[in-house]
């Protein structure tokens, strides 16, 4: 009796354990197959993906990082919370959670995940999307220093390591070789749709801001020559686009009204999201435009035109952000443009001693200006820098600098020039409420990458010390 | 293999024709009484136990069994509200009459037990605690939502209910919170089938929302609980499994206890009589507290009324209640009952039930009508049909169908932190400001009429061009109205055979759908949405549930018995929602329909779940006294992630030992019954779904690019972009893990007289799911991973006593105690967690804490190196040299230090950090009933006792920012040479605008106030001293200064929640003696009244402090901001049973 009973419960244990095991994958049979979310997709096209990537990128080019660059480079003034605060320099490293995580988890991603969609015959299409990731990791190189680029936004990858800075713009330097490989062997313009910038995927004007970009950032790495060579060959149309009021070969990112939904970025900050925070109360370029200003001379009029342009004529001054103005609701914002090209290629004579060759650069930009703005813009000549001259107590060099601090205006290339050149210690750019003795030189990790990614360099750089490119 | 089958058969069929073999049968007959009135028990059950026949007896108590084969038999007999009897009997050839007298069992000790599965079980037998709630006794408390009917009613369970709406949900917890962001709500099981308790929350926006983590809705509507659809008169018995231990088998859905509920059945009837009863219960609801208002003050600040030409007409003079000492003649508002009335209700059930020895059947329908306390659009009506048919089909298969059906039909006013919330409004105006008319006609200065403009305290001309601010509590009562309109079907059928005496199979399937339809509509002139908003929502869900059980026996020798069990079970639960939000009403007054409006976006949500599972319940029985058991369950589920291990395992065993059983205890007249118990279990909580792969969101609407100071580009207006979601799809998410044990014993004394339980249990959590910050670089910004640890343990005694059982007479008492200690163990390097709240004052889940503690600004208290206080400068330097500093040399700051004051003296706010500043855990709570009966009338008293469990009251934080709460209504006259020497915030801190600090009597000159003719001033403050010397408090130290949660910490808003409630008085009379059958022809009468709520002592200031702002569906708790008020109810009862 007793062996039965043993005999029989092992063959029902096992038997039971048989149906265990079995059911066990029939049970996983039966609830697979429908853990796919049904109200989102886990894909999407290139197409879709592109245009939310270069929508993401907006964000970093106008966004917070733009504004705070030109509150480091007085040309916007912060009066009331927190942009007074980094007007001051006082700045943590929690406010860089947010134009950090646009950057890299939207802007970053997007357009990586774009390029990687793409199928043999859209080779036209990657080399934009390369212009694109080029000038992303472009700035935040230029901004940060050295950044996650290699290993960033990969899936296998939990914690990217910071590439150093040289590095990544070598790389950034390389995806503009390949667009321009790209778009010169073969000039086809992009299907409709896709590009949703100004360009509209004309496929000449996007190889030719290739250029510009690729000059752009070989001079931030010092590479003069290089940077030259390609400023050559790159933006040239300087007749002025009357959708934009900008010159025809500038990439700009157009804007509708709408309040979260296409406004200008600049526009939305400053009128409806903060209004008051920010105006140009101190601005250093108001006082180098203002009608009757310093730069008036016998060769220079700007009058009204430029001023008008980006700043309101009251007794204290105030941003132009009515319709027409820089900082309108519906204002395009500049991304890489004509001015910035000649002037890439004007300092670069000028520094190489080409005194001429650096004039007949800067003169294009005057002439653009006085189509622009109005205003007188003779052509400068050697000898107006020299005693007598309308230019006798300025250099050639300082002139175009003088220029490219105000031409690059608005956008975060303005305080990667300053910073490049050391434009403060030429002219007095430091807030004197700050306490400090420089500019800050460089934006904060952010705080959510301190707490997150272990690989983080260490010590962390202080804002005020020079990025690598610019000798720190 | 072969031969068994046939073996298998053969018994099958030998089983079959056993029935007709026996062709001598005989008769049993008798009648069933109480043993101490000698009353005859109508509806009483009579079973011979052996072969499943019985009969319930007539209105006589009489009852016939018929065809009874000669034997030996068990007669078992049972009656709500009675021991159970049992009896050996013979049966022979000839018929036999026997009486059996029943003892009344006044305590409930020995009562069914209902396990996991819904099979009936002996309790004694358990190796874990449970409670078991009678259906009478959740009827009997005149609650219409079986949650809060349930209120102080067993150990370890804790009920909240949200607020005193009517049909408003209740949160249940039991023993205490075992996830941070999952599901905190046990899984409801009735008749064997899980069904729908889910809550899903509206916002003000009248969107649902079933996010992982739970919502977080300050505002919108107190929702209700899903389980209300269960009409509590069809509730026979209520068992709740607190934990892994007892409700393993349910698995990943199981940690959070299981609630099995059985409802009620027909019972067999002679002579084909029908039972039928009915019930009418009606109630009065008012309103039960509500926060202080002083009437002293009116509206206006710095003294001045809106109306003073200088000084008054501001918009922030008519926002504050600043201004002049009221005349005594000046009329005055309560406005915290403006619109509060009495609220009715009226409760009617029927149900027929009666039945043969083969078949029963009940059918009930109830009707509920009820309007709220709120004066207009606050209401709750449910028509609920129930039916429920058993049939024999021989003595080896038996059927059952329930079905339920119910339709619900609601009316809501929205609450909270909300301009449309009935008390936001209300609570902030003026008590001189009448809120009467709502409605006003503006005349603007050219003489244009705009008619029937709402009228506020902040714009009471009605001007249409300035907001209203706040809704007036008259207008949002009338204009601003959210329906909800649910039908719900749930059933359940269940096919059983038993092929032979020692196998049964069971088959049950459960369906569960119901269809909420929402309709949220704010006027064109409210506050919250100008121009009008009208959103509908269809929620769907529909829950399938399959079950197929084996069970064996066998009675190995006389000291060994066993039975195993082995089942499937198939769970889907499938829910949607679908609905348009339309602004911009084109024709405000036009009926609510979507394209009536400018803007009309519609969404839509779906989600499927889908859980398959393997699972086993082995048992044995040893010497009669020693009880083993052991389950297994081996589940899958569609949101674990596909990297996962797919299948999880979760275990649970359990020992039960009768030690007064055993050979050495010889029967003692104190201890009569013992038993101790030990178990451990495993449960899960299951991850929500979707949230294994990563999906890309459509980057417009609510996904656009929105930076975090405002901005934000919409992809729809660049043609169009979908990017990948910055939350990582973790395909490793598997459920959470729960272990348990639990020990405990169970007494009882003098004969059943006295019954005390003891448990004892500790809960760990591991592998909690949190949303996890990852570096951005990598492309994502968080991940859901298993990540964090909780742990519980606590007690539970129960207690119950009969203390006098006299002939006519006797009293009961039954007590209920608990306490859980709840820490959040590991959260992942994570300092704190949001569950639910504000930026300001929010409840958080934070290492080495109770989860939900609340989460805030505090004081600031710097460590002091000499017992002074540390004085600081307004911008918080430290400006004393007595402040403790660390090796780096910065100051510590303790949360034990004395509060750091100014150099004027005035308490500072921390501006470093938030942190923990309450804690809504409770120390313990208890339940204390007692019943009184003489005769057949019975008394019952229940007090609920809420031991501690802070509740951050934030309406008396924004309250006195407006100068309205009741604590403000003080005068005091100080010398003109005090004032001179002593500092008010607003000299301090110069809030006129002088450009320079004054002193409290130079700030008055400024302010154009002399002193009287006796040199002094009068003012509406008081003097204190916070650490370094006297400072004078007045108006400018809340609106301006640190005394409000507006302009100061949330620290001193944090109050105790304790309580001791009267939960119910209820006392009731029996009509039933024999004149009176013979008379009417009835079985009985019962005629009752219940008081709930009738008497609340607390220490809290605010509304009720059983309330939640954030519904039952967020995981945060202890939050009052603005929360609709609660209520008291006289309930009166009648039921008629033929």
């Amino acid at each position: 009796m007793k062996t039965y009973i043993i005999k029989n419960s092992m063959v029902v244990l096992l038997a039971f354990m048989l149906v265990m095991l079995s059911a066990c994958n029939v049970n996983e049979e039966i609830v697979s197959g429908i853990s796919e979310d049904p109200n989102n997709p886990t894909d999407a096209p290139a197409q879709k993906v592109f245009v939310a990537g270069q929508v993401a990128s907006l964000l970093v080019h106008e966004g917070d990082a733009d504004w705070i660059s030109n509150l480091f480079t007085q040309h916007l003034t912060g009066v009331a919370r927190q942009p007074a605060q980094f007007y001051g320099y006082s700045i943590n490293a929690t406010d860089f959670n947010g134009m950090w995580s646009f950057a890299y988890s939207r802007a970053f991603t997007n357009l990586k995940l774009a390029e990687g969609k793409l199928l043999t015959g859209q080779e036209n299409i990657g080399a934009v999307i390369k212009i694109n990731r080029a000038m992303l990791s472009g700035q935040i190189a230029a901004l940060w220093g050295d950044v996650p680029y290699t290993q960033a936004a990969d899936d296998a990858i939990e914690n990217p390591v910071y590439d150093p800075q040289a590095q990544v713009y070598a790389a950034v330097i390389g995806l503009l070789d390949e667009a321009i490989q790209t778009l010169s062997n073969s000039p086809s313009n992009l299907p409709n749709g896709w590009d949703v910038f100004s360009y509209q995927g004309d496929a000449e004007r996007w190889l030719r801001a290739a250029y510009t970009l690729r000059a752009r950032y070989k001079l931030h790495t010092g590479d003069l020559a290089g940077a030259l060579a390609d400023a050559e060959q790159g933006i040239n149309n300087n007749t002025i686009d009357p959708n934009t009021g900008w010159a025809a070969g500038d990439l700009m990112a157009p804007h509708g009204g709408n309040w979260r939904f296409d406004m200008n970025l600049l526009h939305s900050e400053l009128v409806i999201d903060r209004p008051g925070d920010i105006d140009a109360s101190a601005s250093v370029a108001v006082t180098m435009t203002r009608p009757g200003g310093t730069r008036e001379n016998a060769k220079t009029d700007e009058g009204d035109g430029r001023f008008l342009f980006y700043f309101t004529n009251e007794a204290t001054p105030g941003l132009n952000t009515n319709d027409g103005g820089f900082f309108g609701a519906s204002a395009p914002f500049p991304l890489v443009t004509y001015a910035e090209n000649e002037l890439i290629k004007a300092e670069i004579l000028a520094r190489n001693g080409d005194q001429a060759g650096a004039l007949d650069a800067l003169n294009n930009v005057r002439a653009y200006n006085q189509s622009r703005f109005g205003g007188t813009y003779d052509a400068l000549v050697a000898s107006d820098f020299q005693a007598g001259g309308a230019y006798a107590n300025t250099t050639v060099l300082q002139e175009i600098y003088d220029e490219e601090y105000l031409s690059l205006m608005g956008q975060i290339e303005v305080f990667n020039f300053v910073r490049r050149v050391a434009y403060d210690s030429l002219s007095p750019l430091l807030n004197p409420r700050s306490g400090a003795s420089t500019i800050p030189q460089r934006y904060r990790y952010p705080q959510s990458e301190l707490d997150a990614n272990e690989n983080i360099p260490s010590p962390q750089p202080g804002l005020f010390t020079k990025t690598q490119a610019n000798g720190g | 293999m072969n031969k068994k089958i046939l073996t298998f058969i053969a018994l099958c069929l030998a089983g079959l024709l056993t029935g007709s073999v026996y062709a001598q049968t005989a008769t049993l007959s008798g009648k069933v009484t109480d043993v101490n009135s000698g009353e005859s028990l109508p509806g009483a059950n009579v079973v011979l136990k052996e072969i499943l026949k019985g009969s319930s007896t007539d209105a006589d108590g009489n009852y016939k069994i018929t065809n009874i084969p000669a034997g030996t038999y068990t007669l078992e007999v049972s009656f709500i509200g009675y021991k159970k009897k049992a009896q050996t009997i013979d049966i022979g050839s000839s018929d036999i009459t026997f009486d059996i007298a029943l003892e009344a069992d006044l305590l409930g000790l020995q009562e069914i037990y209902v396990t996991a599965l819904g099979f009936e079980a002996n309790r004694d037998e358990q190796g874990t605690s449970s409670s078991n709630v009678r259906g009478q006794e959740i009827s009997q408390s005149g609650e219409n939502n079986l949650l809060t009917g349930l209120s102080a009613k067993a150990a370890g369970v804790s009920i909240v209910s949200t607020s005193g709406d009517p049909g408003a949900g209740a949160r249940i917890n039991i023993r205490g919170f075992n996830t941070v962001l999952g599901n905190t709500q046990p899984l409801f099981v009735v008749d064997g089938v899980p069904v729908y308790n889910s809550t899903i929350e509206s916002a003000v926006d009248g969107v649902g929302t079933a996010v992982f983590g739970g919502s977080n809705n300050v505002d919108g509507t107190v929702e209700q609980s899903r389980i209300q659809d269960l009409n509590p008169n069809d509730i026979a018995s209520v068992e709740i499994l607190k934990g892994p231990s007892a409700a393993a088998l349910w698995g990943s859905r199981a940690a959070n206890g299981v609630v099995i509920i059985k409802t009620k059945k027909g019972v067999p009837t002679t002579s084909n009589k029908l039972n039928i009863a009915f019930s009418s219960i009606s109630s009065l609801n008012q309103i039960n507290e509500t926060p202080n208002l002083q009437t002293r003050y009116g509206q206006g600040f710095l003294g001045y009324a809106p109306s003073d030409p200088i000084n008054g007409n501001s918009s922030t003079s008519r926002q504050l209640t600043w201004g002049p000492l009221l005349d005594p003649s000046t009329p005055v508002y309560n406005h915290a009952r403006d619109v509060i009335k009495d609220g009715y209700s009226l409760d009617n059930n029927l149900s027929i039930s009666g039945g043969d020895q083969n078949t029963t059947f009940m059918l009930s329908v109830g009707n509920l009508n009820s309007e709220g306390i709120i004066r207009n659009n606050s209401s709750y009506d449910r028509t609920s049909v129930r039916a429920s048919v058993q049939h024999g089909f021989s003595e080896k298969l038996n059927a059952s169908v329930n079905l339920n059906y119910s339709e619900s039909n609601s009316d809501r006013i929205q609450k909270g932190s909300n301009t449309s919330g009935l008390y936001l409004g209300a609570l902030r105006t003026p008590p001189d400001f009448d809120n009467q008319p709502a409605l006003i006609d503006y005349v603007d200065p050219n003489g244009n009429l705009f008619p029937d403009q709402q009228r506020s305290f902040r714009n009471p001309t009605g001007n249409p061009s300035v907001t209203s601010f706040y809704d007036n509590p008259y207008f949002t009562t009338k204009y601003n109205t959210n329906k909800s309109d649910v039908n719900r079907f749930f059933g359940n059928t269940e096919l059983s055979y038993n092929p032979t005496s020692w196998l049964n199979i069971t088959h049950r399937m459960g369906i569960d759908n119901y269809t909420d339809r929402r309709q949220e509509y704010l006027d064109a002139r409210s506050a919250t949405a100008p121009g009008g908003q009208f959103t509908a929502n269809n929620i769907q869900e529909t829950q399938i549930n399959s079950d197929l059980i084996l069970q064996a026996s066998h009675q190995f020798t006389n000291e060994f018995s066993g039975s195993a069990l082995l089942g499937w079970n198939y769970n889907q639960r499938d829910q949607e929602q679908l609905g348009t939000i339309s602004r911009g009403f084109i024709l405000p007054d036009a009926p609510a329909q979507p394209d009536n409006a400018n803007s009309i976006s519609p969404f839509k949500f779906k989600q499927l779940e889908r859980t398959s599972a393997l699972y086993t319940e082995l048992s044995a029985n040893l010497y009669d006294q020693l009880y083993l058991k052991g389950t297994g369950r081996m589940e899958s589920a569609s949101t674990f992630g596909p990297a996962s291990d797919k299948t999880y395992f979760y275990p649970s065993g359990s020992l039960a030992w009768q030690f007064t059983s055993a050979d050495w205890y010889h029967g003692d007249n104190i201890l009569n019954f013992g038993k101790i118990r030990g178990s451990y279990g495993e449960a899960g909580i299951q991850p929500g779904p979707y949230l294994t792969s990563t999906t890309f969101l459509n980057a417009t609407g609510g996904n656009n690019f929105l930076n975090g100071w405002g901005a934000a580009l919409d992809a729809n207006n660049y043609g169009g972009g979908f990017r990948r979601n910055q939350v990582a799809g973790n395909p490793a998410l598997k459920p959470e893990q729960v272990r348990e044990i639990e020990i405990g014993t169970d007494l009882r004394f003098f004969d059943d007289r006295i019954g005390l339980s003891f448990s004892r249990y500790w809960k760990k959590t591991t592998d909690a799911i949190l949303n996890v910050t990852v570096p951005a670089s990598s492309g994502f910004t968080s991940k859901f991973a298993n990540a964090a640890k909780l742990k519980n343990s606590g007690y539970e005694v129960e207690l119950s006593a009969e203390w006098l059982r006299l002939s006519n007479f006797s009293w009961t008492t039954s007590i209920n105690w608990s306490k859980n200690k709840n820490e959040v163990t590991d959260l992942a390097g994570v300092s704190n967690v949001l569950l639910s709240g504000f930026t300001s004052f929010s409840s958080q889940a934070v290492e080495g804490e109770p989860l939900g503690v609340i989460w805030g600004t505090r004081w600031l208290r710097y460590e002091s190196s000499d017992g002074a206080p540390v004085i600081v400068n307004s911008q918080g330097d430290i400006i004393s040299n007595n402040a403790m500093t660390d090796a780096d040399g910065n100051a510590i700051i303790a949360g034990s230090a004395p509060i750091t004051v100014d150099q004027f003296g005035f308490p500072v706010t921390d501006p470093f950090s938030q942190g923990v500043i309450g804690d809504p855990t409770p120390d313990w709570r208890a339940g204390i009933s007692n019943t009184f009966k003489y005769k057949n009338l019975s008394l019952n008293v229940l007090v609920d006792i809420k031991q501690g469990g802070d509740v951050h009251n934030g309406t008396r934080g924004a309250l006195y920012f407006f100068g309205t709460h009741g604590d403000q209504n003080w005068t005091t006259t100080i010398s003109q040479e005090e004032a001179s020497q002593l500092y008010n915030y607003g000299g301090a801190y110069d809030v006129l605008g002088t450009g320079q600090t004054s002193n409290f009597a130079q700030y008055l000159a400024n302010k154009g106030v002399t002193p009287d003719a006796d040199g002094n001033y009068t003012f509406r403050g008081y003097i204190t001293d916070y650490g370094s010397g006297n400072v004078v408090i007045d108006e400018t130290a809340y609106w301006a200064g640190p005394l409000s949660s507006f302009t100061g910490p949330d620290e001193p808003f944090v109050e105790d929640g304790g309580y001791v409630r009267l939960r119910e008085v209820s006392l009731f009379y029996t009509f039933n003696n024999r004149n009176f059958r013979d008379l009417t022809g009835l079985s009985s009468i019962d005629v009752g009244v219940t008081g709930r709520n009738l008497i609340l002592w607390t220490d809290y200031t605010g509304v009720d402090p059983e309330t939640n702002l954030t519904g039952q569906d967020g995981n945060g708790w202890g939050l009052d901001y603005f929360n609709n008020p609660s209520t008291r109810s006289w309930i009166f009862t009648l039921r008629v049973n033929y």
